[in-house]
């Protein structure tokens, strides 16, 4: 009688620590992307963005044509770009179901793959300011390939402004 | 016979003179024995440093491009990626012995940045020259 109390003191201790251990992973913002494969061979270049950035129909639409990547060829062989492709629609803005990704999908047109993270509707309206020419009398980034410049916690998945390493109003003010 | 000296010593062997043994060759040397087989002939490091730091200029953008671009002049320094930024870890083998270790990956880069480089396929004897040129970094 004993053993049986303590087993289910157990099973309760660890059902609580499965929710405790899933609450942040619920409020962690973007997925971080972990598919080794994708990691490797997208991360060779830049850094490896979230799937849940972008719709399916867009990710389907970029690994279309990898051989002109942004005027770059990042060929893979036919292999490699289904076993990417599918671990990129698999875990798309369309599949997820952070607050982020709802968010994308909400602003995307029906059907619209924007290739660019930044021709997103929602993301490009966030990032408005630094991609104005004549922002604030700031010299505009050359690129915003690398989103950890600014956003320090990116590698945990997190883009809030708190974790800007510019201030916000050096950053909204136009 | 010993099963276990057979199972060590002579089966691999045997295996190996049945295969050619080209599981065991370096890669950039079965990389030159095929552009050799391809046209290739006599690769030196000098034509590669050549070509390394020659210029071409994109048709599209009109920007002068060269391997040295992204990968510097120092292959014993770590690169910059033109476009992202990315940093590119050295390609010299003295200093990061995963170069020219695995034949797939040297051509595969070979192939991408050919094309982004010079704005098409590098020859065979180009190829051979600049892989000579980056084993001997």
């Amino acid at each position: 009688m004993k053993n049986v109390s303590f087993r289910m003191h157990l099973a309760a201790c660890t059902a609580i620590g499965a929710v405790v251990a899933a609450l942040p992973l619920a409020n962690a913002g973007v997925m971080v992307p972990a598919n080794a494969t994708y990691v490797k061979e997208c991360g060779a270049c830049h850094m490896p963005y979230s799937p849940q950035l972008l719709p399916a129909a867009s990710w389907k639409k970029i690994t279309s044509h990898l051989d002109d990547h942004f005027g770059d060829s990042a060929k893979l062989d036919a292999s490699t770009q289904s076993s990417v492709t599918d671990y990129l629609v698999a875990n798309s803005a369309d599949r997820a179901n952070s607050s982020e990704a709802r968010a994308i999908m909400q602003s995307v047109n029906g059907g619209a793959a924007p290739e660019r993270i930044t021709q997103v509707p929602y993301i490009r309206d966030l990032h408005a300011a630094v991609l104005d020419p004549t922002w604030n009398g700031h010299p505009r980034p050359k690129t915003l390939t690398e989103c950890g410049v600014c956003h320090r916690n990116v590698s945990q998945g997190n883009f809030t402004s708190k974790t800007f390493s510019v201030s916000d109003e050096a950053f909204r003010g136009r | 016979m010993n099963m276990r000296r057979f199972l060590l010593v002579r089966l691999p062997v045997a295996l190996c003179l049945a295969a050619g043994c080209g599981a065991w060759a370096a890669p950039v040397d079965e990389l030159l024995q095929e552009y050799q087989a391809q046209g290739g002939k006599d690769f030196n490091a000098a034509a590669g440093d050549k070509l390394w730091h020659q210029f071409f200029k994109d048709p599209k953008g009109g920007e002068d491009r060269r391997c040295a671009l992204c990968h510097t002049s120092d292959l014993r320094a770590t690169g910059k990626h033109a476009v992202t930024g990315k940093a590119i870890k050295p390609l010299a083998p003295s200093v990061n012995p995963e170069r020219l270790a695995d034949k797939s990956k040297i051509e595969k880069w070979l192939e991408r940045n050919c094309k982004w480089t010079i704005g098409r396929a590098c020859t065979p004897q180009e190829k051979g020259d600049v892989l000579v040129m980056i084993r001997s970094k």
